[in-house]
């Protein structure tokens, strides 16, 4: 299958104030692939995934989705072309239950009457349920609240709700933060998945053991501009963090 | 196990608010110690005032969902008790009448919402803010005077009964059939529990929340204004403080209502329960020979009580 290319970042510049987060940063995504951003705090790795999927606006630089160009990228806009993201905090809503949280947005509807929408909860629960059963993650109940979950249970439930919609490319931000050994591989092991599904990954990680062992290729990001590009197979833990903090390692 | 099932075999009185053990507890206590308490013209008394604290309190918990405040309602409820007091005595059609004063009622919800929502100015500042305006303006159109008119059939809105039961306990059934709807079967519910939860979360989901955020604002000064028409028509006169102190009231029953002060927890349909049970204390201490400062001391007890019952419930958060 030939590779194509999904997603084009060119020059991408972002400020705040005085502050350079992002400086002529350049990013691209293939199909099929699965990328690694690893960079030192405050080195502009969030800034950069969050340009991407809508939720800040940058200052300058292009960015093309399928080779089109997209001036007014925002959240819904950026979904609708195929890209979900997965951010740090997961971004569900601890009050409302599972299948609320996954479709947070875009609740699913029936008409009663053949009039009146109302929301379609039993659709929902349902296929909360067959999503989570799918990715090999059990809960007892999807009416449970995410209140009640374990750090790897919400990160499992943010992760089905970017992938309920068929995306074809996931930005997962520390996905990994906060997790036992087990629960960390069980998302190694959802992110390979993934890609045999044909879902390329955007991954933002300290872990550097989880990029290597998860990602085709790996972005150094310090200081906010691009430091290394390069096939995960060429590299070594050693060389990546000496990127990321630019230091020599003995 | 079907869903029904599961929450009818695992209720529990717990599972509700402080208002409603504390209803029954007050209801029996005034019954047996306040002549006159427990009889029928005293029962529809307490709906009619309850009715009106009600639908206060379920717009104030709307917007407490949003982890927002709105200070303002009973300084509405003055203007709103002076607007249509001016429309009526200029022989202005009681419909119109009705609903000039509900657009106006419903611009201070907007001006708040828009402040808060659009602005993120804080909500307390901003409807302390419009709550000193809006005083000064009921004030300032009265002269400090109270209003009559010729009378009509406005005065008997609050009076007057449909099946034994006073209109404005009507208006507040039908409310609440409103709020069930709305949170139980649409998105709306759904967002605004979101937002005094994790609103981030929810933007960045694609909801517009400040959308959301500006309507909880425009329904809680819009309740606020039906209030204000139920009372004018209660005493037959506009009067420009007629509305004081019932935004203390509204926050105490929306917090015995189990509507948590930093949003996103509780059920704005308790709200009903939580402004009779108010107006059921202040009834009762009436009846008592209780003056009205004593009045204001049992609502704060009650509001601490209240709370404290909910947190060990569980039933609500601080």
């Amino acid at each position: 299958m030939t590779d194509q290319l999904l997603v084009k970042m060119e020059n991408i510049t972002k400020t705040y104030g005085h502050i350079e987060a992002l400086k002529d940063v350049n990013f691209h995504l293939m199909s099929n692939e699965i990328v690694g951003i690893v960079g030192d705090n405050a080195a502009g790795k969030s800034t950069l995934i969050k340009i991407l999927s809508g939720a800040i606006k940058h200052d300058s630089g292009k960015i093309f989705i399928d080779g089109q160009e997209q001036k007014f990228l925002n959240p819904a806009l950026s979904r609708k072309l195929g890209i979900e993201t997965v951010y740090q905090t997961c971004a569900l809503v601890d009050n409302l239950p599972i299948y609320t949280n996954i479709f947070l947005g875009r609740l699913l509807k029936k008409r009663i009457f053949g009039i009146f929408p109302i929301l379609n909860k039993n659709l929902m629960r349902k296929e909360s349920w067959k999503l989570l059963h799918l990715m090999a993650i059990n809960f007892d109940s999807v009416s449970r609240r995410v209140a009640d979950l374990s750090g790897g249970q919400r990160q499992a439930v943010a992760i089905a709700r970017s992938i309920f919609f068929n995306p074809r490319v996931l930005i997962l931000d520390e996905p990994t933060a906060g997790l036992a050994v087990k629960e960390v591989k069980n998302i190694e092991d959802i992110v390979l998945n993934l890609k045999s599904k044909g879902i390329s990954t955007i991954l933002i990680s300290h872990r550097i053991e989880s990029i290597f062992r998860t990602t085709d290729r790996i972005v150094v990001l310090r200081s906010g501009t691009t430091v290394m590009d390069e096939k995960t197979s060429n590299l070594s833990s050693n060389i990546v963090v000496e990127k990321m903090f630019g230091i020599k390692s003995n | 196990m079907g869903i029904l099932t599961h929450q009818i075999k695992s209720f529990k009185l717990s599972m509700f608010p402080s208002a409603v053990p504390i209803l029954i507890s007050l209801g029996v206590i005034f019954s047996i110690t306040a002549d006159y308490f427990f009889t029928i013209e005293n029962f529809k008394n307490i709906l009619l005032n309850g009715s009106v604290l009600s639908i206060i309190a379920l717009g104030m918990s709307v917007v407490m969902l949003t982890n927002g405040i709105d200070l303002s309602v009973g300084a509405i409820i003055s203007f709103i008790s002076i607007a249509v007091a001016v429309f009526l005595s200029k022989g202005l059609d009681i419909t119109y009448s009705i609903i000039g004063a509900l657009l106006v009622g419903s611009m201070v919800g907007l001006i708040n919402g828009f402040l808060i929502a659009v602005f993120e100015f804080p909500p307390f500042f901003v409807t302390l803010g419009t709550m000193g305006v809006i005083n000064s303006m009921a004030l300032v159109f009265s002269d400090g005077k109270t209003i009559y008119w010729e009378k009509n059939w406005f005065n008997t809105i609050a009076s007057s009964e449909i099946f034994f039961l006073p209109i404005p306990f009507w208006i507040v059934l039908l409310l609440l059939g409103f709020t069930l709807w709305f949170f139980h079967f649409q998105s709306f519910g759904t967002y605004i529990w979101g937002i005094g939860n994790n609103e981030d979360a929810l933007r960045l989901a694609g909801v517009n929340t400040k959308i959301y955020t500006l309507i909880s604002y425009i329904i809680s000064s819009f309740l606020a204004s039906i209030s204000g028409i139920i009372i004018t028509s209660r005493i037959a006169s506009g009067n420009p403080t007629v509305g004081f102190g019932l935004e203390f009231q509204a926050i105490a029953a929306a917090a015995i209502g189990g509507i948590s002060f930093f949003g996103g927890h509780g059920h704005p349909g308790f709200a009903i329960v939580s402004g009779l049970t108010i107006i059921v204390l202040i009834n009762g201490l009436n009846l008592l020979g209780f003056s009205t400062p004593w009045q204001y001391t049992g609502t704060g007890v009650l509001l601490i009580l209240g709370m404290f019952l909910n947190i060990m419930q569980g039933t609500g958060e601080i």
